[in-house]
Parts: structure tokens; C-alpha cells; sequence
């Protein structure tokens, strides 16, 4: 009898295996981010008049053989108060089916696509920033023969719960010499070019605008043992917003170039990268709105984690800017002076942008400029944007305690970076530490202790004053896998008015079980920038309980 | 050899592509300056730009000179009514500060930021009649001419008369408007009701506004501003259900000194850090506008303005 049974199961189970087969796979996953805003007058929080706000997402995917199909299901009843408040209701803004056939892959609906680092295509999505550029259309891909990769799309991108007047059309070639040609050298070469065209109506009597605006780039990848080189050029045709107003309407080209390049070996790592930027900002319509954005300009600037090192965040300035950055890690060797018995790691970073010279590429009836890209190297003459040196050190004391430290210094110019009038508050230089210490008590028991400074000096000629010096504290407690719970309090000790003289003191707590997470938080959070990755929203202030729950299956 | 091939040939199709699907324009950009042929009906559609704006939102400016660049190009067929409702950019510095000290702000303005949440999506923004209440009608200011153009394509179902005897700051404004069409004669359901809304506004007021670029100016032209509106915020019913040629007429007695009182109170009393300082009202400068708009959907339909005192 037991011979049979085993016997059937050693039979059946493929089938079982293969009808699952069949029927595909559902997997997905669901997040919800409720708060509660009350007055507090002291940092100009102002309560909800709806109490609580939540904003909720549902991602499910279907799989099975070659075909995907999946959707998002949004609600924003209504929107937290850092989010638009044109994400408002409930809907399912994001769907898609996509299948792969004979090297044909074809997708309708909901994409996201980038070309290239992104100068001319990024639509993409980021919760925290509130981002969602997702193309609604046609997207194909194909690999006519090896090492040509073709992408070619046409689409109108989302806007909160509509879609912008512009159709965006776009065909990515990337070209894989080495993989095309079999070369097996130590250098390979990967080529690529891509084009985007908007097409939007001109119903402008005043103006005669153009109704195709084409943007398109060329990349250049070579990668030579340790080192990587990357670099691409892009370049918009004549763009102008559609105003009424003569001033409004810049008829200039726009142009951009990056150049990055990295060396890897053991124990160390450089990178160096570069870009300058003109007239670059390209929008799924006319309108200089920051909602049509389609495309990316990467940031030059480190993204620090600790939150005084980020409280003045570089954001890329698409119509004018020339930067660079250079990262520069190393790792001291173990059982060495300096490196102890684990080693030390250092990471030196500077990071500086500037304005271009003359400012950005300008043309109309009555005046015109043009950007010089080689004149912007000279950078000595053109206005600071942001300029960022600092110093990391980590170091494993012993099998208990972990050792961060970050030294750095920084400049910030407020009114370029924030929209502020000139002359408002000008540059902010701050110089700023951080100390990070861990201790693991025993088995999945870990403290964490984070103490942060940060000493601000206002700029001389500006007219207004910025928030002054900072403490912050944060300590923070692991039992891992299931629990954690922190604190932590900015104090705003030198701000130039007593009255903001204020703690923000936040708190959380967190349980992690299986596939979901569950963490309750309280506390008061200031006005603010934040960034991810040099894309920056306005935070403002506020203060309540929040609740996020996030599950996956 | 045949792979490069194709990719060359890839690389040139990408090409002609480019070349063949791009517009790119040459002077002279400003095609027509202002050849609009003058409309000899007697009516003509008219369109209403709010604008939505606050003497310290440095991008704010930008909006006005759109809306200047719009009036001077479609004459007085673009009316504009300039809000400075109560949230941040339009908030005053106490009286003994040296700069933004005016309140802008009305307790009208307030209450149609309430409705169509301007402020929330972030200043300068306005709406063009109305149109796209409500999802698409915070529009950006390089968004407004193009609203702008199907409005005026549209044959106008109302035309207004406004005619004002004020002088000295008392008098009467008659408001008359006629239907040009037959409205809601046939329809049993989906009737359209229909609100008229008297407002005054005032050119011409100088004082600080900041600017991206230029700081912060202190004899800043501020025009088209809001100052009362003399039949509540979202106005009277004129009724549903018109034949052609139907007329319906009111007079509104108007008193400056009691309107001005009345934002003062305002100012002082309901506003955050509202300081009272918000009279000096020049009759001289001052418009009266009237838009007539459509309940159900909110969207203007017709507008006019004239001048409030020289008559």
C-alpha cells in the first residue's frame, strides 16, 4: 500500500508541479502609510482637517511562461500633507501586460523606461518623493541580432491620476560590440544613441512654437580591466515653454554632457564624475511644470544617510550647472598600523557645482546666448550651487562595536536651490560631524547610538537667516529579527529666532514578522528638502502619530 | 561584417528619423503681435484668468506678466481677477516691519481657494473660466493660453451690460445680462443652473513683491486685485431655464467705506497674523467684474468688466 502511494506521488507531483504551471503565479505586495496631523503652531504644523490622511498601494503581479500582466491599485483618501494633492481618490493608475515571444518583447499599458543614464528618458516611480511618470502606450524590445539591444516606445505620460497633452515617441539602440563581434579582448566597447520626440498642438496665435521637440543622445561605455568609462552626449531641439510673455519663450537648444569614470582593485575605489548641463529640462508638455519632468539628470553629490549630513541637499540645476564629483574609497589593510585587526575603511568625497558661464543658452527675437561648455571649467568666476568635502572612517572595533565617523563641510546656496529671491539667504556653509557607534549586547541584541552636530554659518550679504546650529540624537534598539525601537531628537539650539530655538523629537517602534511590517511612529518633523538622488520635494512641517504597514506575498 | 552593417544602417534610420520628425523653428518667433480683427457683435465670449498669487511668492510675478502679455494680445476679450489667498505667500509682516506690511487677502478670495485648492499644488497657478473643475483646473501659467483659446472658440450663451454711477465712493451698479440662446428649454434633466457673481477688483496698487530675480521690489504694480465681491462668494441665482433674448437685471448699491471696513475686520480678526492694514482702496482704479457661471460644473460662461467710477 505505502509501495503505491509512493509510487503515485513520484508520478502525480510533476503534474501537480506542471497545473500549477498553468495556472501561473500571483505574487504582490501592499504598503499603507497612515498619519495624523495636529497643530502645533511652534513650527507652523497645521492639523488635517480630515484628522488623519493615508495614502495605500496594492501591486499585483501575474506570471506565467513568457507573459506578465500586473497593476497597482492607489488610495489617497486623502493624500498625506507632503504629497500633491492632486493624488486625491482611489484608482488603478498603473497596468500592464507584457509577454516575450521569439526575442519579440511587447508590452502595453503602464512602463517605466530609461535610456541611456537618462539625460533624454527616465519615467519612473518614487513614493517618497511623490514621483510617477509612468508611459500609458506601446512599448517594444528587440534583440535583432546579438548585442543590439532596440527599444522603441510611444506613450503620454502620467501625471497624478491623468496624462499629459504631449505624446512622448522614443527608440533606444544600445549596441554590445564585443558580445556582436565575439571578441573576447580585455576592453569592451558598448555603444549607444537613443531619440525622443513630444508632440504637442500649437494653438499659440503670438507664437509660432514647434509641435515635434526632439531630444536625443549619444553614450559611449568602454571598460578596460579595473576601469570604467562612461560618457554621453544629449541634445534637445528648440523648446519653448508657449507663453504669452516674449521673455518667457527660450527658442535655445539645450545640451548636455556626462563624464564619468571609475577604477576598482581590491581595497580601492575611485570615481570620478563630471557633467555639465543647459537647457535641459525636458517635459512630457510645454509647460515648465515639475510634474511633466521625463527625463534625469544624475546628482554629483554623495547621498548621505545620516540626516544632519543631508539637511542641505544638492538638487541639479537642469537649466544651467557644470559639477563634478569625486569619491575616493580605501581600505586599510588588516594587522597594519592604522588598520587593526579588521581594517579600516576611508571614503573621501568633494563634490562641487557651479552655474555656466554667461548662464544658461538663451534665444528669441530680440536676444541671444550661448553656453560655452569648455569656458564653464574655469569655475572660479561662476556661483556656487553647492560644494560638499567630506571624510568617512569606519572601523570594526572588535566582534561587539562598530565605529562610523563622517567629518565633512559644506555650502549650500539656498536661493538658487530652493527658488528663493537672490540675495535671501545666499550661501549656507556648515560644517558638519557625526559620530555612529553599535554594540551588540549579545545574540540579536544591538544598541545603536547616533550623535550628529552640525555648526552653520550664514552667508554675510544675504538679507534673511537660516536655521542656524544643530544637535541631533538618535539611539536605536534591534532585537533582531522581530523587533526595533528608536529615538531620536533634533535640537534646533542655534537658530537666530529664540522662539525656533525647538527639539523635533521622533519615535518609533517596529515589528517584523514573516512578510509584513509594522512600524508606529510619533513625533514632529521639521519643514524641509528632501532628496532621492538629487530629486527633491518640499516636506512640510508637521506633527502626529504614523502608521505604516507593509506586506508582500 | 553583416552585423555592422545592420547596425550602421540601424544607426542611419535612427537618423533620418531624427531629421524628419523634428520642428525646428526659425525666426522671427512672435508671429503675430496683436492682429486680432475687432469683434463687431454685439456680444463676444470673454474669458476670466484667476490668478492666483501672493506678494511674497517670488515666481509670482512671472504669472502677472503672462496674463499682461495675454490682455494685451486679446484685448478686452482676457479679464483678470488677481487672488492673494490666505496661506504663506500672501501673509503680511506686522505693521512695524518695513516690507510686505499690505494684506492682500479677502475673506472671497479665501473661500474660493477653499473650494478649488489652488494653494495646495503650489503658486503662481489660476484657473482659466473655471474649465476642468476638478482635475484639471489648477492650471500653470504656460498652461493658461491654450485653455484660453478653446474658451474663446465657443459662442458665448450670455451677454452682460454693466453700466456704474459710483463716484465718491457711493453710487449703484446695474448689471444686466441677456441670453443669446435658448438654455435649458428642452431638457427634463441635467438643468443647468446658473449664478452670477458681482466683484470688485483694483489696478494699480504699489507696493512690495518679491522676485526671482529681481529681490524684493518695493513699487511693485499690483493689479487686478480682489477687494470684495458684493453678492457672496459664489454668487445668485439667475435661475435655469432661459428663452433667447431673456434679460435679468439687478442693481448693487455700493458704499467703499463700509466694503473696505468689512476686510479690515477681516484682516484683523479672522486672519493669521491679518493687521488691518488693507484700505486705501482708489475708487478711480478700480474695475467691476462680473462673470456669470454654470452650478453644476462651476465653469465661467460669460464675463465682463468696466471701469467703476467716469462714467
Amino acid at each position: 500500500m505505502k509501495k503505491i502511494l509512493l509510487l503515485s506521488f513520484i508520478f502525480i507531483s510533476p503534474y501537480l508541479l506542471l497545473s500549477q504551471n498553468n495556472l501561473g503565479q500571483i505574487n504582490g505586495n501592499f504598503e499603507t502609510n497612515l498619519q495624523s496631523y495636529t497643530d502645533d503652531p511652534s513650527i507652523d504644523a497645521i492639523a488635517a482637517d480630515e484628522v488623519i490622511l493615508n495614502n495605500a498601494y496594492l501591486n499585483i503581479l501575474y506570471t506565467k511562461g513568457d507573459f506578465t500582466g500586473g497593476l497597482r491599485y492607489e488610495s489617497y483618501l486623502n493624500a498625506l500633507q507632503d504629497y500633491d494633492s492632486r493624488y486625491q481618490g482611489n484608482g488603478i493608475p498603473y497596468r500592464f501586460a507584457r509577454y516575450t515571444s521569439d526575442g519579440l518583447d511587447v508590452t502595453v499599458g503602464n512602463y517605466y523606461e530609461q535610456f541611456g543614464s537618462g539625460l533624454v528618458l527616465r519615467s519612473y516611480e518614487d513614493k517618497g518623493l511623490g514621483i510617477d511618470n509612468s508611459l500609458d502606450g506601446v512599448r517594444l524590445k528587440y534583440v535583432p541580432i546579438n548585442g543590439l539591444y532596440v527599444t522603441g516606445l510611444i506613450g503620454k505620460s502620467r501625471t497624478y491620476f491623468e496624462y499629459s497633452k504631449g505624446i512622448i515617441r522614443g527608440a533606444d539602440a544600445e549596441f554590445n560590440i564585443n558580445e556582436a563581434l565575439k571578441l573576447e579582448g580585455e576592453t569592451s566597447y558598448i555603444l549607444g544613441g537613443s531619440f525622443v520626440s513630444r508632440f504637442q498642438k500649437d494653438n499659440n496665435p503670438a507664437f509660432n512654437l514647434p509641435e515635434n521637440v526632439a531630444s536625443m543622445s549619444a553614450r559611449l561605455n568602454i571598460m578596460h580591466g579595473g576601469f570604467n568609462y562612461y560618457g554621453e552626449y544629449a541634445y534637445k531641439i528648440n523648446d519653448p515653454v508657449g507663453s504669452f510673455s516674449f521673455d518667457e519663450n527660450n527658442y535655445s537648444t539645450g545640451k548636455a554632457i556626462v563624464n564619468n569614470l571609475t577604477y576598482s582593485q581590491k581595497g580601492l575605489g575611485i570615481t570620478i564624475e563630471s557633467h555639465f548641463v543647459d537647457h535641459m529640462e525636458f517635459r512630457s508638455e510645454r509647460a515648465k511644470q515639475k510634474e511633466f519632468i521625463i527625463n534625469y539628470i544624475p546628482t554629483l553629490s554623495k547621498n548621505h544617510a545620516y540626516t544632519l549630513l543631508a539637511l542641505y541637499p544638492c538638487a541639479t540645476q537642469p537649466e544651467g550647472e557644470f559639477g563634478f564629483n569625486t569619491n575616493i574609497f580605501y581600505k586599510i589593510p588588516k594587522n597594519t598600523l592604522f588598520g587593526g585587526k579588521y581594517g579600516t575603511k576611508l571614503n573621501l568625497n568633494f563634490a562641487r557645482t557651479n552655474s555656466i558661464e554667461g548662464g544658461n543658452s538663451y534665444l528669441n527675437d530680440s536676444s541671444s546666448h550661448t553656453s560655452n561648455p569648455f569656458k564653464s571649467i574655469s569655475i572660479k568666476d561662476e556661483t556656487l550651487y553647492f560644494s560638499d568635502f567630506n571624510l568617512e572612517i569606519n572601523k570594526k572595533i572588535n566582534k561587539k562595536v562598530n565605529l562610523n565617523l563622517v567629518l565633512a563641510k559644506q555650502k549650500y546656496n539656498k536661493d538658487v536651490l530652493e527658488g528663493k529671491t537672490i540675495g535671501e539667504y545666499g550661501i549656507v556653509s556648515s560644517t558638519i560631524a557625526v559620530a555612529d557607534v553599535s554594540y551588540k549586547i549579545k545574540k540579536g541584541h544591538t544598541i545603536r547610538l547616533e550623535l550628529q552636530e552640525l555648526l552653520s554659518k550664514d552667508d554675510v550679504t544675504a538679507t534673511n537667516h537660516a536655521d542656524g546650529d544643530w544637535h541631533m540624537v538618535l539611539a536605536e534598539y534591534t532585537i533582531s529579527p522581530n523587533w526595533f525601537f528608536a529615538i531620536q531628537d533634533m535640537y534646533n539650539y542655534g537658530n537666530y529666532d529664540e522662539e525656533k530655538q525647538l527639539h523635533y523629537v521622533n519615535t518609533s517602534i517596529g515589528f517584523m514578522k514573516g512578510a509584513n511590517r509594522f512600524e508606529i511612529g510619533y513625533g514632529k518633523k521639521r519643514a524641509g528638502i528632501f532628496c532621492v538622488g538629487g530629486i527633491c520635494k518640499e516636506v512640510p512641517s508637521s506633527n502626529g502619530f504614523s502608521l505604516n504597514i507593509s506586506s508582500n506575498f | 561584417m553583416k552585423h555592422l552593417k545592420y547596425t550602421i544602417s540601424f544607426f542611419l534610420g535612427i537618423l533620418l528619423f531624427n531629421i524628419t520628425s523634428c520642428d525646428v523653428v526659425e525666426g522671427p518667433y512672435l508671429i503675430d503681435d496683436n492682429t486680432n480683427p475687432v469683434d463687431t457683435n454685439n456680444f463676444v465670449k470673454k474669458v476670466l484668468i484667476e490668478d492666483f498669487t501672493g506678494h511674497r511668492c517670488p515666481n509670482c510675478p512671472a504669472a502677472a506678466e503672462e496674463l499682461a502679455s495675454l490682455q494685451n494680445f486679446y484685448g478686452d476679450k482676457v479679464i483678470g481677477i488677481a487672488i492673494h489667498p490666505s496661506s504663506t505667500f500672501a501673509i503680511p509682516d506686522p505693521l512695524n516691519s518695513s516690507k510686505f506690511t499690505y494684506d492682500f487677502r479677502t475673506e472671497f478670495g479665501d473661500d474660493i481657494d477653499n473650494i478649488f485648492e489652488l494653494t495646495t499644488v503650489g503658486l503662481p497657478r489660476g484657473m482659466v473660466n473655471r474649465t476642468g473643475f476638478d482635475t484639471e483646473h489648477q492650471l500653470g501659467k504656460d498652461e493658461w493660453s491654450s485653455v484660453i483659446q478653446t474658451e474663446l472658440a465657443k459662442s458665448p450663451i450670455f451677454g452682460i451690460t454693466l453700466s456704474s454711477d459710483v463716484s465718491n465712493g457711493n453710487g449703484t451698479i446695474s448689471v444686466t445680462a441677456e441670453a443669446l440662446t435658448n438654455i435649458n428649454l428642452d431638457k427634463t434633466e441635467e438643468i443647468e443652473d446658473y449664478n452670477i457673481v458681482i466683484c470688485l477688483t483694483e489696478n494699480g496698487i504699489i507696493e512690495w513683491q518679491k522676485d526671482n530675480t529681481a529681490g524684493d521690489i518695493e513699487e511693485y504694480e499690483h493689479n487686478h486685485v480682489l477687494r470684495t465681491i458684493l453678492n457672496t462668494t459664489f454668487g445668485e441665482s439667475m435661475g435655469n431655464s432661459f428663452v433667447d433674448g431673456d434679460i435679468w437685471e439687478k442693481d448693487y448699491p455700493v458704499d467703499i467705506t463700509t466694503l473696505e471696513n468689512a476686510n479690515e475686520n477681516y484682516s484683523l480678526n479672522t486672519l493669521f497674523m491679518g493687521n488691518g492694514n488693507s484700505k486705501g482702496w482708489d475708487e478711480n482704479n478700480m474695475e467691476i467684474v462680473v462673470y456669470i457661471y454654470n452650478t453644476n460644473n462651476y465653469e465661467i460662461v460669460q464675463v465682463e468688466q468696466i471701469h467703476l467710477t467716469n462714467h
